[in-house]
């Protein structure tokens, strides 16, 4: 009998302790989750609705454009390549077709033509709503950039030995090329010699590259 | 008997926090993540970051505007040169001690292809390139159909009906 009351004592107590710990534990996360819920009330309180209806509204009707070659053109639709891969705009919605002002039928486009869309995303597709066709490359030329020291320097072009091992580069100097000092500002041509350290921007135009920019990269020594 | 109740009500409580304490430490090492995952997560984060040496966070791809003034942002290697091609135009700048850079730039009007080059010390070279157009096609269009709105619903209140103003 001692041991029967003993044994339910002990299962009561061991009970309590355990019951109201757990309640414990629950009332630290309900609190947590209050607080997060109140937050995010505050933020709704003071959120703009007209800002927020904008945002959703450009997001759903996004304005986009692309460019590319054509390389197929049907009635109801123009293949085009561009640099994020082959793309095929969709006519149905009867864009404006436009080369220089003037307003032309799709007919009038020829494979090899390059042309700007300006469209919208529309449910997930997108929607061309003007076609710019142009007969010449919308491509800008192939520009480089170039890190490293002067190896030849004359009036009509300079040799660069790269930073990245041990290459030479060598590139045209026009009169259009802008000679610079370590801070950007003009200088002379005359300032740059062998083993000046220098950052060189140019542009490839096929046969040559040109010199747009020579940036010493050091303080120039007559400065 | 006082003294059997006592111990009984000892042992109760005693297992009882005992209990609860385990369960309290089980509960707090799900939430915490062990120091060694923590280091390992950071060297992740920073291999990715090594990996990506240029983030350009505008202009986006494919922007339409009607202005031509653009601000060109991004961020990369701290200290690097980097240069921004507007067309065949070029802009030389540094990143800062953060990596973080900016351009403000005058746009053509129509296409204009903005590639952004960054050098490391090595003389490799990372590019991204977007492509921002100025024009107010958009714009016209739109006020061209609230024109024609516009006379449509003038035509119809010429075609019988009085406008206020005549009343």
């Amino acid at each position: 009998m001692n041991l029967k009351k003993l044994l339910i004592l002990s299962v009561l107590s061991f009970s309590v302790i355990f019951t109201q710990s757990f309640f414990v534990f629950a009332i630290e996360e309900t609190n947590e989750a209050t607080s997060s819920s109140e937050s995010l009330k505050d933020i709704m309180k003071n959120a703009d609705l007209g800002k927020v209806n904008g945002a959703i509204n450009n997001l759903l009707n996004k304005k986009v454009a692309m460019i590319g070659k054509v390389t197929r053109i049907t009635d109801e639709s123009i293949t085009i390549t561009s640099l994020s891969g082959i793309k095929i705009l969709n006519l149905s919605s009867n864009p404006k077709i436009l080369k220089g002002s003037e307003e032309i039928a799709v007919g009038k486009i020829e494979v090899e033509n390059w042309v700007t869309v300006l469209g919208k995303i529309e449910d997930d597709e997108f929607t061309p709503h003007f076609i710019y066709v142009s007969v010449a490359t919308l491509r800008p030329k192939t520009q480089e950039v170039v890190i490293g020291t002067i190896t030849t320097i004359s009036i009509s072009e300079v040799t660069i030995k790269t930073r990245s091992g041990d290459e030479e580069k060598t590139l045209k100097l026009s009169k259009t090329t802008d000679y610079q000092d370590s801070d950007g500002e003009k200088v002379s041509a005359l300032s740059f010699s062998k083993d000046i350290n220098v950052l060189v921007t140019g542009t490839n135009d096929e046969i040559n590259t040109t010199a747009l920019t020579l940036r010493s990269l050091a303080p120039l020594s007559n400065e | 008997m006082k003294k059997e109740v006592l111990i009984a009500i000892f042992v109760g409580l005693s297992m009882g926090l005992i209990i609860t304490f385990g369960v309290y430490r089980v509960k707090n090492s799900i939430t915490e993540t062990p120091a060694a995952d923590l280091e390992e997560n950071q060297l992740e984060v920073e291999a990715t970051a090594a990996a990506t040496i240029l983030a350009l966070h505008s202009p986006e791809d494919g922007t339409i505007q009607t202005g031509t003034e653009l601000t060109v942002t991004g961020t990369t290697i701290p200290n690097a040169f980097v240069v921004l091609f507007v067309n065949d135009t070029d802009f030389i700048s540094n990143s800062d001690e953060s990596g973080n850079f900016s351009f403000k730039v005058e746009l053509e009007n129509g296409t204009n292809i903005l590639r952004v080059h960054v050098l490391n010390d090595d003389g490799g070279e990372t590019v991204e390139e977007r492509l921002v157009v100025v024009s107010d096609a958009f714009e016209k269009e739109a006020a061209a159909n609230e024109e024609a709105a516009t006379n449509e619903e003038t035509a119809v209140n010429q075609d019988g009906t009085k406008t206020e103003e005549q009343l």
